[in-house]
């Protein structure tokens, strides 16, 4: 039987290469993993905007509802829900007296066009009013401008045959 | 008036001086831009501004059912005085239209504009590009290409979905998508307003879905379907009755107790001639009820009625067989008592005792005859200064004065008039009084008398 004598310097070695390894792996390997766990900022665009544009409440009104929304958005995209069309949309909110606040629980992306990606973003809303719950799919679109995301607008139902 | 609703109605007014012929209604009346405007493009004398309205429209894009979210189609409203209305698209909604033309009621299967979903198209601005067709409309109002525009109207008008490819945002090279157009149309609607080509007439504010203004109701009921006042009073409005209120306030008082006599001797006799020197005992007593204030609090309750002015048009018919207005009118129900006392306090309580002028002029003159040098010795005098007066109220409200004056030393024979004033404070419904009573004691003689013996 071969007997191989362990010498303190084999110790010693041994333990200085466990401390680099340690060191590396936490100062470069851990931030990588979890940035890759992390939404992007693409993502939390998407999401914020699903959100600010679901959650309606008629008693807040519409001037709550659109700061909200421009808060996340392109300045041309809070120039669109400022004018025509988000009187179109008020005027059904407030005579449906929408009152809902929405979260979004998960977003895919499904297409990017340079500048412009489509996300589908998972929403639940909560009715203020009578505390149902619905959840659904909205699909969305955003743009990056000077390496920020933001919001630009929801895609129509019609709009699902260009998928 | 907003600076939009401004520039709609001069853009609006510009279309109609520049625009086309009347168009025919169904009736073959002619019909159009003249009804609201004039030649100069100012707006008729009667001619009600609506403003915006908004409503739901089934051929609007739509967002996922679950979220509620819907897009109401948006029109500036004028109305005649002949109750014909003008809806005028806002730009969002007549792109709307323009992506589902047929559905809307914007053009025909041709891809020409034609009538309306129930009124009458009127596409004042195009005329002069020529042909008014759908691509020509597109193409004014989002800017498109000719050739981009007649393949959108093509699409849209296949009504097969088609439309929303040449929208489609992911093409790279496409200036025409979604966001663009939207973004187009946001900038023209908030600073030109160079977007209001087309215009529905309807022949009747009945017909149109907006309805009839209510001031146009007032003015005409006619045209709003409502009955018409016959010039004769076949059926005068009731003469109005008042309407029941509840009584007025009342202030009451029980009545006051006051009295004023003397209470012993039985037979008091001048001082002078009662070897005691009694005197008389004389009582004073007042007594005032609290002042009681009664007043009544109204009780209503909220009840339909139809009343002759309101709001909106018309939803009901007054006895009198003309239209009304459903209101809610308090009616009286009850009215609930109030009451508040008052008591009616003592500020001062004299008593005092006069002699009679009979009584005077009978010790100066009878008795002055027989008895040289007779006459009144203490004609009047306070009896206050014989007894202390205790006033005062009850807990009741009740207030009250007594005087006992002992042993009062009249000098005087001869009745003596008792004479009680008290006055009043008064109270918050009532005035300070003065109220009196007065009573009378008689003062025996003892004369001697020669009497003839008979022996």
């Amino acid at each position: 039987m071969k007997v191989i004598p362990l010498q303190s310097r084999h110790l010693i070695t041994g333990l200085l290469v466990f401390i680099v390894l340690a060191v590396v792996g936490f100062a470069f390997v851990w931030p990588a993993l979890v940035r890759a766990a992390e939404p992007t900022t693409a993502e939390l665009a998407a999401r914020a905007g699903a959100q600010a544009f679901a959650s309606i409440d008629y008693q807040a009104g519409r001037a709550t509802w659109e700061r909200n929304l421009c808060k996340v958005s392109t300045e041309d995209a809070c120039k669109v829900f400022s004018s025509d069309l988000g009187g179109m949309l008020w005027g059904g909110a407030e005579r449906n007296e929408t009152r809902q606040k929405c979260l979004a629980t998960a977003a895919t992306r499904q297409a990017t066009n340079g500048e412009r990606q489509i996300w589908n973003v998972a929403l639940t809303c909560t009715d203020l009013t009578t505390a149902e719950v619905t959840a659904g799919d909205m699909r969305v679109s955003i743009v990056e401008a000077d390496g920020v995301w933001l919001f630009e607008r929801p895609l129509f139902g019609e709009e699902a045959q260009n998928d | 008036m907003t600076k939009r609703t401004i520039i709609t109605l001069f853009l609006v007014a510009l279309v109609a001086v520049s625009s086309f012929a009347p168009a025919l209604a169904d009736d073959d009346t002619p019909v159009g831009w003249g009804s609201f405007y004039d030649a100069d493009g100012q707006l008729l004398p009667g001619v009600i501004q609506g403003g915006e309205i908004s409503m739901p429209a089934d051929w609007m894009p739509t967002f996922p059912d679950w979220t509620g979210i819907t897009l109401d189609a948006t029109y500036h409203v004028l109305t005649a005085p002949d109750g014909s209305t003008m809806l005028v698209p806002s730009a969002t909604t007549l792109f709307a239209m323009a992506l589902n033309p047929i559905a809307s009621g914007l053009a025909d299967a041709n891809g020409s504009l034609g009538s309306g979903p129930g009124g009458l198209l009127m596409a004042g601005g195009l005329l002069g590009s020529g042909e008014v067709s759908l691509a020509n409309l597109v193409s004014a109002l989002t800017g498109m290409s000719q050739v981009a525009s007649q393949q959108f109207a093509d699409a849209a008008i296949a009504g097969d979905g088609s439309v929303w490819a040449i929208l489609n945002p992911l093409d790279p090279n496409n200036s025409n998508d979604v966001f663009n157009l939207l973004k187009s149309l946001a900038t023209l609607s908030l600073t030109d307003g160079n977007l209001y080509l087309a215009a529905f007439l309807y022949q009747s504010c009945l017909t149109s879905p907006t309805g009839c203004p209510e001031e146009l109701c007032i003015i005409n009921p006619a045209v709003c379907g409502l009955p018409t006042p016959e010039p004769t009073e076949e059926n005068p409005e009731p003469t109005p009755t008042e309407p029941p209120t509840c009584p007025g306030p009342t202030v009451t008082q029980a009545g006051i107790s006051m009295t004023i006599n003397p209470t012993a001797p039985n037979y008091p006799v001048a001082v002078g001639q009662d070897p005691d020197q009694r005197g008389v005992d004389v009582s004073a007593s007042v007594r005032i009820p609290p002042v009681v204030y009664t007043w009544y609090e109204p009780e209503y309750e909220e009840v339909d009625e139809c009343r002759a002015s309101g709001t909106g048009p018309s939803n009901c018919t007054r006895p009198s067989g003309r239209p009304g207005w459903m209101r809610k009118v308090p009616h009286l129900i009850g009215c609930e008592k109030r009451q508040e006392i008052y008591p009616e306090r003592l500020s001062s309580f004299w008593a005092r005792s006069r002699i009679t002028d009979s009584s005077a002029a009978w010790i100066e003159n009878t008795l002055g005859a027989q008895w040289y040098g007779a006459h009144v010795k203490q004609a009047s005098f306070l009896l206050n200064n014989f007894g202390t007066p205790a006033i005062g109220c009850d807990g009741g409200g009740t207030c009250y004065g007594y005087l006992d004056a002992l042993g009062v030393p009249y000098a005087d024979p001869g009745f003596h008039t008792l004479t009680l004033t008290v006055g009043t404070a008064g109270t918050p419904v009532t005035k300070p009084r003065v109220i009196t009573a007065s009573g009378e004691v008689g003062v025996w003689v003892i004369l001697p008398t020669l009497i003839k013996a008979n022996p």
